[in-house]
C-alpha cells in the first residue's frame, strides 16, 4: 500500500510552512495527491441557527474575515505545493468547526498531517485537542508536526521508532506506518514495559516486519514512569526523527479522553509522531 | 499488501473451500501462509474445569494437543498440494477466537469459514475477530468453489469508519479487480454519506488507488443487508467487502442488522472489518 492521497491542515500558525512541507515532501515521496484543507473555524451549525438578522449584521464581518484568512492561507499553501515540485495538489476552504472538518476530511485521505497545537500561541476553543478530535473522529493514521520542528528539512523518516505492546492500536499504527518503514533507513521496534507488565521481545512481530520489507531492529525496555516520557526519551536517545504509535482514546463530541501515553505524547512530542487507532 | 495470511485450522467440513481460498490468496499475492489450530481451551481453563476431579485427566489434555497437531499436519499436507512452498502451523492453547485474534496481528488477513446455523453451536468466530481484531477478516462460505476471490467485487459504502477499515483492508484485492461497484444503499438514511453526490469521494479516493471503481447507488424498502447480497448475486460478485457493526456483551456479541444478515447469508466471500 501506498500513500495516495495525502491531506495536511493549513493554518495560521507560525508552524503551517513547516508543516506543509513536509507533507509535500511525504507527496513527492510516493506520488500522492496533496490536499491543502483550512477552515473557517466555525461551526456550520451555528452560523445558519444564529436568528438571520444576527447573521447578516453581526457576524458576516467576523466570518467574512475568517474566510478571507483562510483563503489567504491557501494561496500561501499552492505556492509552497507547487516549489516542492508535487505533481497533484488541491486546495479545499471548508466552512465548519475545523476537528469537525478534518475528521470527515481524514476519511478520504490515506494519511493527514498537522501541526501540534502550540499552547502559548492563541487558539480557537477546542482547538488545543485538535489531533485528538482528528485521530479518533477518523480511521486513518494522523502524522502530528511538533511545534519544536524547526527545520523543514528534516529527514521524517529516515531513523523510525515503533513503540510496540501488542494493542490492537499499535497493530494498526505500524500497519498504516509501512510505506515510511520500509522507505528509512533504519526501523527501531521499542516494546516499554513497567515493573508491573514487564515487557517480552517479539520475534512474530519481526517476522512479520521482514515480510514486508522492513527490517527493524528490537528493543526491548522497562519505563518506572510515563510510558510517553520513556518512548520519547529513547526516540531521542535513538536520534529518531518519527515516531510510530497506537493512539487510546476516543473522542465524542465535546468530550475527550486519552490514553496516558498518548497524552503525553501529543503534549510533549521532539518529533514528528505517526499515530492510529 | 498481503504479506501474511493467518488461516483457521481445524477439522470440519468447511476447512477445505477455507483453506483453497487462503492458499489461493497466499499464491496470488506472494505472501506466507499461516495456519492456527487450537486445543480448543486453555491450560488453565482446563485445569479449573477438571480440577474437581480425584486426579486429574492429563492425557485428555494431551489429546487435545494431538488433535490439534494433526489437524496441522494435514493442513500443511494439503497446503503443500495446492502450490503453498512452506506452509507455517501454529499451535495455541487456547480458544480458536482468542487464538487469531493474538496472531492477527501478526498477519495482513485472517481467513475464517462462514458459520452455518444448524445444530453446532455458533462461536461467533468472522464477527469476534473482525470486532475486536486489527485485521481484515476474509470470511469464506462451507461450499465455496467459485471464481478467484475479488474479481469482481461489491462494496457496501454507508460513510462509517468501519467501512473505511474494510475497503482499506480489501484494498490489495480491490486494486486486482476487474470491476468493483461501490454500493450505497439508502443514501438519505445514512448518517455518515454527505454532499451532493454521496460515494464521490470514497470514489475518487479508491481510484487515487488505481482501482477500478463504478458507483453505484440503490434506494429499497428491503434491508440493506439483503441489497448488498442481492447486487452480489446479479453483479456475479466474487467478494463482497463491508463494515462490521456490533457490540459485545460478555462472551456474546450483538451484530447490527446489515452485519448479521450478511454474515448469515452470504453466498459468497466476504471482507469484514471495524
Amino acid at each position: 500500500m501506498r500513500y495516495k492521497t495525502i491531506l495536511v491542515h493549513v493554518d495560521e500558525t507560525p508552524q503551517a510552512a513547516i508543516t506543509i512541507a513536509l507533507a509535500a515532501r511525504l507527496a513527492l515521496a510516493s506520488d500522492a495527491h496533496l490536499l491543502g484543507v483550512a477552515t473557517s473555524g466555525v461551526s456550520r451549525f451555528f452560523y445558519r441557527e444564529a436568528g438571520a438578522d444576527l447573521a447578516r449584521t453581526v457576524l458576516a464581518p467576523y466570518m467574512d474575515e475568517r474566510l478571507r484568512t483562510a483563503e489567504s492561507l491557501l494561496g500561501r499553501f499552492e505556492a509552497l505545493a507547487a516549489q516542492s515540485g508535487v505533481r497533484s495538489f488541491e486546495r479545499r476552504l471548508i466552512d465548519d468547526e475545523t476537528g469537525a472538518a478534518l475528521a470527515l476530511a481524514t476519511r478520504y485521505a490515506d494519511l493527514a498531517v498537522m501541526g501540534q497545537p502550540d499552547p502559548a500561541q492563541p487558539l480557537p476553543p477546542g482547538d488545543a485537542d485538535l489531533p485528538a478530535y482528528t485521530l479518533f473522529g477518523g480511521a486513518h493514521p494522523l502524522l502530528v508536526v511538533p511545534y519544536i520542528q524547526a527545520d523543514a528539512d528534516a529527514g521524517a523518516g529516515r531513523r523510525i521508532l515503533v513503540a510496540w505492546n501488542g494493542s490492537a492500536q499499535a497493530a494498526r499504527a505500524v500497519n498504516a506506518a509501512l510505506p515510511l518503514l520500509r522507505a528509512a533507513e533504519a526501523v527501531v521496534v521499542a516494546v516499554v514495559g513497567t515493573p508491573a507488565e514487564p515487557a517480552q521481545a517479539d520475534d512474530d512481530l519481526l517476522a512479520w516486519l521482514a515480510r514486508h520489507g522492513v527490517d527493524a531492529e528490537l528493543v526491548v525496555d522497562t519505563c518506572t514512569e510515563d510510558v510517553g516520557d520513556c518512548l520519547l526519551t529513547l526516540a531521542a536517545d535513538r536520534a529518531s526523527d518519527l515516531l510510530v504509535m497506537g493512539g487510546y482514546g476516543h473522542a465524542r463530541l465535546h468530550e475527550l479522553l486519552l490514553g496516558g501515553a498518548t497524552r503525553t505524547v501529543l503534549r510533549t512530542m521532539t518529533m514528528p509522531v505517526l499515530l492510529a487507532h | 499488501m498481503y504479506k501474511t495470511i493467518l488461516v483457521h485450522v481445524d477439522q470440519s467440513p468447511p476447512m477445505e473451500s477455507r483453506l483453497r481460498a487462503a492458499a489461493a490468496l497466499a499464491l496470488d499475492h506472494g505472501a506466507h501462509l499461516v495456519g492456527t489450530a487450537t486445543t480448543g481451551m486453555s491450560w488453565s481453563s482446563f485445569a479449573l474445569l477438571t480440577g474437581s476431579m480425584a486426579v486429574m485427566p492429563i492425557d485428555e489434555y494431551d489429546a487435545l494437543r494431538a488433535g490439534a497437531c494433526s489437524s496441522l499436519a494435514r493442513f500443511s499436507e494439503a497446503a503443500r498440494r495446492l502450490g503453498v512452498a512452506a506452509p507455517e502451523g501454529r499451535l495455541v492453547e487456547d480458544e480458536d477466537r482468542d487464538a487469531l485474534l493474538l496472531h492477527a496481528r501478526y498477519a495482513d488477513l485472517v481467513v475464517v469459514s462462514q458459520e452455518s446455523g444448524d445444530g453446532l453451536a455458533l462461536r461467533g468466530l468472522p464477527e469476534y475477530v473482525a470486532l475486536h481484531g486489527p485485521r481484515p477478516v476474509l470470511m469464506v462460505p462451507a461450499g465455496w468453489t467459485g471464481p478467484a476471490i475479488g474479481a469482481e467485487a461489491i462494496v457496501g459504502w454507508d460513510g462509517s469508519l468501519a467501512a473505511i477499515r474494510a475497503i482499506d483492508g480489501a484494498l490489495p484485492l480491490l486494486c486486482r479487480a476487474r470491476n468493483v461497484r461501490l454500493a450505497i444503499v439508502n443514501p438519505e438514511r445514512e448518517a455518515g454519506l454527505h454532499g451532493q453526490e454521496p460515494g464521490a469521494d470514497m470514489a475518487l479516493y479508491l481510484a487515487r488507488h488505481g482501482v477500478p471503481v463504478e458507483l453505484l447507488v440503490e434506494r429499497s424498502a428491503l434491508p440493506t443487508g439483503e441489497v448488498l447480497l442481492g447486487m452480489a448475486r446479479a453483479s456475479n460478485a466474487a467478494l463482497l467487502v463491508a463494515g462490521a457493526f456490533g457490540h459485545s456483551r460478555f462472551r456474546e456479541i450483538v451484530l447490527g442488522g446489515v452485519s448479521r444478515i450478511v454474515l448469515a447469508r452470504a453466498a459468497l466471500p466476504v471482507l469484514l472489518a471495524h
